[in-house]
């Protein structure tokens, strides 16, 4: 049984992505997109990369994945607003259901929400996109069910604000500073706003952890908020919280993606200096460069 | 003396915003108070001898994708801008990513033709297109089909009809494209979905926290050089006040009889100054205190 | 239960693997479904949810105000505002043009609120973040650790550097400005107030009489020049920690896509 499942792993893995890298090179009938190959490799190495790990993982294997501060802390925040008899607001970010991030930022309300159902907590999400106000109800609303708690969940908590920027942070302060959270996250797509944001959470004397993809307001986070989920961290907060082997597995592969570029970005250092020292004259950024030609 | 100290690093917040509103709004009062030095930065430098290089007639596209909270910052480089590629006699094609940007867009030139320097007309000189939404889908369109993406300017003119549309199909009949924008789609989506296939030089205009992000574009040439915030915005006007005064009597893009005004983003360069120092002396107060406190700890 | 499962699950991973295809086949229509048709069906959904938002703010606040719950009087606000955007976007005009375009002509009521309401309003609220920026960096930027004094130096740096009066700070001040940064770092290690206290005073004089006989005082070297500082710190260490944290987010994008694309992220769906 072992032999077939190292053959069917060897096709799957090894030569079912050789194949189809030679077909997109050959390129019969014009079937593919030229001037796409590169995209085309890192894209097939990266998910064959994540799928090979998840097997493992499916099959048993343990990996070690290291502690995040932030992910830890979100169970004692929803702890810390039941013991004060406070609420937990949660902000899923201003953009809709077309950015990652803000798919993210559901995933994550949703553990939050069986988090605050188990501590019978009181969850309010504000929600600046109608679109996602609908998906977050929809999770929040299996999140307690799942956790035996309907009679708890509050349809009205979960509503919409507005699409304008400012005027949702002004709706979220003016929530903030009437309600007085113990306990506030940020986990979605942030602009400038996460400043105004995060300042009067920490001005009500809140617990506040930050999650988002937009590098340039992750400085502002971490200055104002206890806790920042930074760059991937946020992506595998989900796997995280959820702790399913599957999802771990994903994790663990994107770490060797990480160390495959990381091994790249090397051999273009070493490279870009030996053309320096006019040892060699290869232009290797032609070869990550993406020249669709349609 | 010590407890003093220490009690530095305890200041009620209240304070603190007095203090930075009243160093903001003075120099704004009184915009002859303080008056500094403008150095210019390597990468406004880019920018402005980017735009110098073109040459009469040429085509350049500019994006607006700013709206009402970002205005302060990025409407003066707007100004600056048109006013540099009205004196060159550039043609100027404007589009709007955001849905409040066709209103910046108009200010833009009714603040340009209410300055009297320039005898515009629109149709030939410049064109302005309305807000269409999709984001960098738009750009998309517009790198491959600019008349599929706009059938009509903003006004209702058939693209056919418009003779400044003459020979404009796609990105690659522009000479440069800049981008003034706010969040996205902003420079990052020019440079993937049009500009950097289609080997178009490009700049952009961006708020001081886009910066960051765009500063690996410039480092690889995707983008020429940026104008960051207010302090880009000032450099960039200053230096085309210093352009256009050199050039009032000379060039025939100019009205001599126009009076030349120096920019909004000058003005409010003191009171970032004055605030930024203000921001410091905090910063190093409240070490001072923390130093002291953890000494009695 | 089909439908909001299995269904589900089978509309995301097909809709996922058609605009991953939609990248790499070379096929126009299945291209004009992945950049035109798919996001316009995406933009229609949400013009749709858009209705939705707006039942649900109406009847959120009118609940309040009708039943006088806690804070009513600040929904009152809410409704008057979207009321009367509603009214001067959609039924009063007060321009020469038609209902539609009056939107953009700035003799309308609605240019007239969007110009004298929401434009202030907007700038405004965008202004607040000066005032959050001094107390969030009064309160955070202590030497506690490596990191926080690293922050601390390149936030001063950039700060200065990016303003007129930075280029107006003498070289010597840049001097001390380094020497203090240096002696704050080793502050702790030296016990001694009065070794402390000479040692620094003897290294700035040092420095300063150094300084002078390099000529620095008519040829400044570059890193003494803040403005010239700022822009090493935004081209060289800052360029490279974006570059790092854009290339684990992408990372980041990638495996949530793979996992939502293969059927294994249900979260979403409330699985």
């Amino acid at each position: 049984m072992k032999k077939i499942n190292i053959y069917k792993d060897f096709i799957l893995f090894f030569t079912f992505p050789v194949i189809l890298i030679i077909l997109y090179f050959i390129n019969p009938s014009q079937l593919f997109v030229t001037g796409n190959q590169t995209s085309f490799i890192a894209i097939l190495i990266s998910c064959v990369t994540f799928e090979f790990f998840i097997r493992k993982a499916k099959n048993g294997e343990n990996f070690y994945m290291r502690p995040i501060p932030a992910m830890q802390a979100m169970e004692e925040a929803v702890g810390r607003a039941t013991e004060m008899g406070s609420s937990v607001l949660f902000v899923p970010g201003i953009s809709g259901l077309d950015e990652i991030d803000t798919i993210s930022g559901v995933i994550i309300l949703g553990h939050v929400a069986g988090m605050v159902a188990e501590y019978e907590a009181d969850l309010h999400v504000p929600c600046c996109v109608p679109i996602v106000m609908e998906a977050a109800k929809e999770s929040c609303k299996e999140a307690y069910l799942k956790k035996g708690r309907p009679d708890l969940y509050n349809d009205s908590k979960i509503h919409y604000v507005t699409d304008d920027q400012f005027a949702y942070a002004a709706g979220v302060n003016g929530i903030m500073l009437r309600e007085k959270p113990a306990a506030v996250f940020y986990q979605g797509k942030f602009y400038a706003e996460s400043l105004l944001l995060a300042e009067t959470g920490s001005s009500v004397g809140a617990i506040q952890i930050a999650g988002t993809g937009s590098s340039s307001q992750i400085p502002f986070f971490v200055t104002s908020c206890d806790y920042v989920l930074i760059g991937e961290e946020f992506y595998a907060a989900s796997a995280y919280l959820s702790g399913s082997p599957e999802m771990i597995g994903s994790i663990k592969g994107q770490d060797y993606v990480k160390l495959l570029c990381m091994v790249l970005i090397g051999f273009v250092v070493l490279v870009s200096f030996f053309n320096f020292l006019n040892i060699t004259q290869l232009d290797i950024s032609s070869f990550f460069k993406i020249n669709i030609s349609n | 003396m010590r407890n003093f100290l220490i009690k530095l690093g305890t200041i009620d917040r209240k304070f603190i915003f007095v203090l930075i509103a009243l160093a903001v709004l003075i120099p704004l009062l009184y915009p002859n108070l303080i008056e500094l030095p403008i150095k210019v930065d390597k990468n406004t430098k880019i920018v402005f001898n980017s735009i110098s290089e073109l040459k009469s007639g040429d085509k350049v596209l500019l994006s607006f994708a700013y709206g009402a909270s970002t205005k302060p910052e990025v409407h003066p480089m707007a100004i600056a801008l048109l006013k540099h590629l009205f004196a060159k006699d550039i043609k100027v094609y404007i589009v709007s990513l955001w849905p409040e940007s066709p209103i910046m867009a108009n200010q833009a030139i009714k603040e340009i033709i209410d300055t009297k320097l320039f005898n515009l007309e629109e149709g030939v000189d410049y064109a302005l297109f309305d807000y269409k939404t999709g984001g960098f889908i738009v750009i998309k369109g517009i790198a491959e089909n600019f008349r599929e993406v706009y059938k009509q300017d903003h006004n209702g003119n058939l693209i056919e009809d418009l003779t400044i549309m003459d020979d404009i199909y796609s990105v690659s009949d522009f000479d440069f494209v800049f981008d003034f924008s706010a969040g996205v789609p902003g420079n990052a989506e020019w440079v993937q979905y049009a500009c950097d296939p289609k080997k178009i030089p490009l700049s952009s205009g961006c708020t001081s926290i886009m910066v960051t992000d765009a500063i690996p574009y410039i480092e690889s040439g995707q983008l020429k050089g940026i104008l960051a915030g207010m302090p880009g915005a000032a450099e960039y006007e200053k230096m085309v006040y210093d352009l256009l005064q050199q050039q009032l009597n000379k060039n025939s893009n100019l009205n001599k009889d126009a009076v030349l005004t120096k920019g909004k983003a000058l003005a409010r360069m003191s009171a970032q100054s004055v605030s930024h120092l203000l921001m410091v002396i905090f910063i190093v107060l409240g070490n001072v205190s923390y130093y002291f406190s953890r000494k009695n700890n | 239960m089909f439908i909001k499962r299995q269904l589900a699950i089978v509309v995301m991973i097909s809709m996922g693997f058609l605009a991953l295809a939609g990248q790499f086949i070379n096929s126009d229509n299945l291209r004009e479904f992945t950049d035109k048709d798919a996001p316009q069906w995406y933009m229609i959904i949400a013009a749709f949810a858009a209705f939705l938002g707006c039942i649900n703010l109406l009847q959120l606040h009118s609940t309040k105000v009708i039943r006088r719950k806690k804070d009513w009087q600040y929904s009152i606000f809410t409704l008057v505002g979207f009321l009367l955007m509603i009214f001067f976007g959609f039924l009063y005009n007060g321009s020469t043009v038609g209902l539609g375009p009056h939107l953009k002509n700035e003799f309308s009521a609605f240019y007239w609120m969007y110009n004298y309401v929401y434009l202030p309003l907007s700038s405004t609220m965008f202004a607040l973040l000066a005032f959050f920026v001094a107390s969030a960096s009064y309160r955070a930027f202590r030497i506690r650790n490596f990191e926080a004094t690293l922050l601390l130096i390149s936030g001063v740096l950039l700060m200065l550097g990016r303003v007129p009066i930075g280029a107006l700070i003498p070289w010597w001040t840049v001097i001390i400005i380094y020497v203090s940064i240096l002696f704050a770092l080793f502050a702790s290690k030296i016990k001694n107030k009065q070794v402390f206290f000479y040692s620094y005073f003897g290294a700035n004089i040092f420095i300063l009489i150094l300084g002078f006989l390099l000529g620095w005082h008519v040829n400044l070297p570059s890193f003494l020049s803040i403005p010239l500082i700022q822009e090493w710190i935004m081209a060289v260490p800052a360029t490279a920690g974006s570059r790092a944290i854009m290339i684990g987010i992408a990372l980041g994008v990638v495996a949530q896509s793979f996992r939502i694309i293969t059927g294994r992220e249900r979260s979403i769906l409330g699985d």
